[in-house]
């Protein structure tokens, strides 16, 4: 065994708040040796981020490192004074954040601010710096890197700016870099680049990683080791493929059980029941027991020691490694739950829910009255033709900048659409939605996606639900806190929540929240824009439950919009695929998660992090960045970073649509030719 | 539009625990605690006026000119009128002047700074430049102006001070209200079909008004200020009437022989504007603690 170049013993945090004192971490305990990608998993709030900071010894100000050791290198790290802490930055400890905007100073060009790490520690001349600088850019696969080095943040998009972050980090040869999740805000096929970057340097170099992460999935494709967090602690340790192959803790069992698989079809997801306890307010015994379902007498009496259940692989729990690990765990969900309506929504007319024809909306341009001003105007979505039929869900994918979102406010009504038509059970609602009918109104309702801005602070939860009621509903005065009640108890929530404003709540209830205030007029229509992109996976899994819950009792339909294929696969019957604007794909969730695949989807489907690191798959990496949407591509607008572009004939209009029942592809390959194509997932 | 009911609204009794929630949230700030107490000190010092007065504000008698003593705390003037009677009664004119020139200022910029970020486009530009325009003069000019054309008088001066205030509190209400108005529970109203006047009353305004409050306390104190500066300058409340601006402008040929004059009604101008713009601060950090 090698000797490990950190090692982290019994290490304790306090924050000091207002309220209590917060044991953010208890007891942690870690070593990295050099050459290895230590990962460390949990979900938000578990301290894993103070374990980062704490080894950096860079806490936020009201928090303390109250015991332990940080061995680094052989030295304890709490010895160090701030200034020989400064002299340790960045030449021998390195950190990479979650955002590299933040992290980058935007009046520098990113050359230099490379460079700086070496003219700092006095490791290089200037000249050889900025070469060094150079080479790194190049290293992360930025092209041109003499060019870039001469660019500000501001001119890199967020997967340039992440690898200036990684060469940034790897400027001093430090010998442990820590990286906070560097790729969360990025989308997956970035992702999927910056993790081949990270997998490439591990091999190379004799660095040690630090990999903090939510993301079971990219610790399985990169991570050597694992620690699993919970509530400040670590309740699992082990080697990558034991982990995914048998979890122990029940926790982590829970956790993997709780991913949206890409490889599973539509179903329900297991859940973890309870939410994440308050570090205030922890349990007697064990952390989990309020969320385990194999808790025993035992969990309350005393916390389990982290217990090396077999050779490499630790888990804090007394009945570790617990059997059965692929079988459904914990109680039976109740199935299809009573609508609160007495009556059934009335019947739609025959024929789509939803029908939206060469639908447009450009931003801009064209409209300033001063001359040459008004320029071309971003076409956020161009073109873009969608049915929805009743009781169905149609999801959305495609990645940041793709035109889902304002595909969504278009059908909404939120903004006005540049031209086609958006047709509502056989009306044509094209307009703004002030201009829409009151019945139209009641019958389409919207999920947001960002949990904290989605309620009115200053309203309470039953207040944001009687409104609705009291506007669309015919109900009475008197009939409405039942009505509110029932609602609450619908989306799973306890009646007594009413009486409580948004800031008493947790993400998932306030998502819940959202959820009833939309099926409070008794929508036909739902549409969702990433409802469960900003929680965590294990409230993911039961919104995404609750979701399908309430359409089994109401018949309503829904277009789910989000940036991943996994979590769309598990809700939609249909799937589109957008890229700059324009579908490029069309078909039930069958057939776009198998061949023949539109090569956009190809790549997305190779970039998604399995949580499974024996599956080795298909790699296809798109190269550059989206084209501007002022000026999009001719002919197919995917074909500027098309792995598959056959030729001139992809610059040209019309792009043919390859049809096979339902399912469309636009693709100037032949359909024989995209049949052919390997299946991504197994 | 809404057929049925309104909202099952908290109780008036929860609203007044949240108030007091919120001003117990200024313990732990000294100075705007401070602030709080000397305003509140003034308040309990005004209502009860009557009671702690030994004399009438305009009552004469011949003891004229006399030093601060037991009878007369803070000396007579040249009429023989008790200051300290005249400096306690004048917290009432005070009182009234910027409270209602505060609320007057706070309705009309609320109004226009909320519409003008709600509406945007040329609702936005027009209401912008007014308020660009308003803004340009140095308030003392415009009151100075405004007054010389419609007379001196309480009424006026309320007016010509709210008017004053009316292009900053908007511009304080348009940039609060910009942060707020894209939030995704006002699309969510916007969804559902409520009307413009709802959106901006019952989703915007009251996540503004922390804002809005902490502005109010500067106004007010820049209210007393203003409204000292008009008496002294003789185009606020006329005489006889007990008002500090007046005191200290009625004062000034007397400086040398009675200090009293000037010294008292000013350290009541100086602790009242002091104490407001405490408060401000105060309330200021708690509601910028309150976001995280």
């Amino acid at each position: 065994m090698k000797e490990p170049i950190l090692a982290v013993e019994d290490l304790e945090v306090i924050y000091r708040t207002e309220r209590a004192d917060v044991l953010a971490l208890n007891s942690v305990s870690l070593e990295v040796e050099p050459g290895e990608v230590r990962g460390v998993v949990g979900e938000s709030g578990c301290g894993k981020s103070t374990l980062a900071f704490a080894i950096m010894k860079y806490l936020d100000r009201n928090g303390e490192i109250t015991g332990g050791r940080i061995l680094f290198n052989g030295e304890d790290l709490r010895d160090k004074s701030s200034s020989e802490m400064e002299s340790i930055w960045g030449r021998h400890l390195g950190m990479i954040y979650q955002d590299p905007t933040a992290s980058l100073n935007p009046s520098l060009p990113v050359g230099e601010q490379i460079a700086e790490v070496a003219t700092a520690h006095n490791m290089a001349s200037k000249r050889e710096a900025k070469q060094r600088a150079v080479d790194l850019l190049d290293r992360v696969h930025i092209r041109d890197p003499d060019e870039i080095i001469e660019r500000y943040p501001h001119e890199l998009s967020g997967g340039m700016r992440q690898r200036v972050g990684i060469a940034t980090g790897l400027m001093g040869k430090p010998e442990l870099l820590i990286m906070d999740e560097p790729t969360t805000n990025l989308d997956v096929t970035t992702e999927a680049r910056i993790l081949d970057i990270i997998e490439e340097l591990k091999e190379d170099l004799n660095s040690a990683f630090l990999y903090i992460t939510h993301d079971l999935g990219v610790i399985a494709r990169i991570g050597d080791a694992v620690e699993v967090m919970y509530a400040g602690e670590i309740v699992e340790e082990s080697g990558i493929a034991e982990l995914f192959a048998e979890p122990f803790h029940p926790y982590t069992k829970l956790l993997l059980r709780s991913l949206p698989d890409p490889e599973e079809e539509k179903g329900t997801l297991q859940d973890i029941p309870g939410s994440m306890v308050d570090l205030t307010d922890l349990p007697e015994g064990c952390n989990f027991n309020t969320r385990c379902p194999f808790r025993k007498e035992e969990c309350f009496a005393a916390v389990p020691p982290l217990e090396a259940k077999e050779a490499e692989h630790k888990a804090r729990c007394y009945f570790a490694p617990i059997e059965g690990a692929k079988e459904t765990v914990g109680e039976e969900r109740s199935s299809a739950i009573e609508p609160v309506w007495e009556e059934p929504p009335e019947m739609e007319k025959e024929g789509p829910i939803l029908e939206v024809r060469e639908l447009k909306k450009y931003f801009g341009g064209g409209g300033s009255w001063i001359p040459g001003t008004g320029g071309s105007p971003v076409r956020a979505v161009d073109g873009v033709d969608l049915t929805l039929e009743k009781g169905e869900t149609v999801g959305v994918v495609g990645e940041s900048g793709c035109g889902k979102t304002t595909l969504a406010r278009t059908i909404i009504g939120l903004t006005e659409a540049t031209g086609g038509t958006i047709d509502f059970s056989g009306q044509d609602i094209t307009t703004y939605v002030s201009r829409r009918s009151s019945e139209t109104l009641k019958r389409i309702q919207i999920v947001f996606q960002d949990p904290r801005s989605t309620l009115n602070p200053k309203r309470t939860v039953g207040q944001a639900i009687a409104r609705p009621l009291s506007m669309h509903g015919d109900f009475s005065r008197e009939e409405i806190p039942a009505k509110t009640s029932d609602l609450l108890k619908e989306v799973g929530l306890d009646p007594k929540l009413a009486e409580r404003f948004p800031d008493q709540l947790s993400g998932g209830q306030k998502q819940r929240v959202a959820a009833a205030r939309a099926f409070a007029t008794n929508p036909a229509l739902v549409l969702h824009d990433e409802p469960t992109s900003s929680l965590d996976v294990s409230v993911q899994a039961t919104i995404l439950n609750l979701l399908r819950d309430l359409q089994e009792g109401s018949g309503t339909s829904y277009l789910f919009i989000s940036h991943d294929l996994s979590v769309v696969r598990h809700i939609s019957d249909y799937i589109a695929v957008m890229y700059l604007g324009h579908l490029v794909e069309f078909g039930s969730t069958d057939d776009i998660f198998s061949p023949p695949y539109h090569p956009y989807t190809e790549a997305l489907l190779s970039a998604i992090p399995v949580p499974d690191p024996k599956i080795q798959r298909k790699r296809i990496r798109l190269h550059g960045s989206v084209p501007s949407a002022v000026n999009p591509p001719s002919g197919c607008v995917f074909h500027t970073r098309c792995p598959r572009k056959v030729g001139e004939e992809c610059e040209r209009e019309p792009i043919p649509d390859r049809k096979t029942g339902n399912h469309v592809i636009r693709c100037v390959i032949p359909e024989e030719e995209l049949k052919k194509t390997e299946p991504v997932l197994s | 539009m809404a057929k049925g009911s309104p909202d099952l609204a908290p109780s008036p009794l929860d609203r007044i625990k949240n108030g007091f929630s919120y001003l117990s949230r200024l313990r732990r700030k000294p100075l705007g605690f401070a602030g709080l107490i000397i305003i509140l000190l003034w308040v309990l010092i005004s209502i009860f006026a009557p009671f702690i007065t030994p004399y009438g504000p305009t009552e004469f008698s011949t003891d004229k000119f006399a030093g601060p003593s037991l009878t007369h705390p803070f000396g007579t003037d040249r009429w023989g009128r008790d200051v300290f009677t005249r400096v306690v009664v004048g917290s009432r004119t005070a009182f009234t002047l910027a409270l209602s020139a505060t609320l007057l200022g706070l309705a009309g910029g609320t109004a226009l700074g909320l519409s003008a970020a709600y509406f945007g486009g040329w609702i936005e530009e027009v209401l912008g430049r007014m308020m660009d325009i308003l803004m340009s003069f140095p308030a003392l000019l415009i009151a100075m102006f405004v007054l010389g054309v419609l007379g001196p008088g309480t009424l006026n001066v309320i007016l010509v001070i709210g008017l004053a205030h009316t292009p900053r509190i908007g511009r304080v209400a348009r940039s609060a209200t910009l942060q707020v108005k894209n939030q995704e529970y006002v699309e969510a109203a916007r969804v559902r079909g409520e009307s413009d006047f709802y959106i901006m009353g019952a989703e915007i305004l009251p996540n503004i008004l922390d804002t809005l409050g902490v502005e109010a306390a500067i106004r007010f104190a820049y209210s007393i200020f203003l409204s000292a500066s008009l008496g002294f300058l003789g185009l606020g409340v006329q005489p006889p009437t007990a008002d500090w601006g007046l005191m200290i402008s009625e004062s000034r040929s007397y400086l040398q022989v009675a200090p009293w004059l000037a010294i008292f009604p000013a350290l009541a101008i100086a602790s009242m504007v002091l104490g407001a713009n405490f408060l401000a601060e105060g309330l200021e950090e708690v509601s910028g603690g309150e976001q995280r």
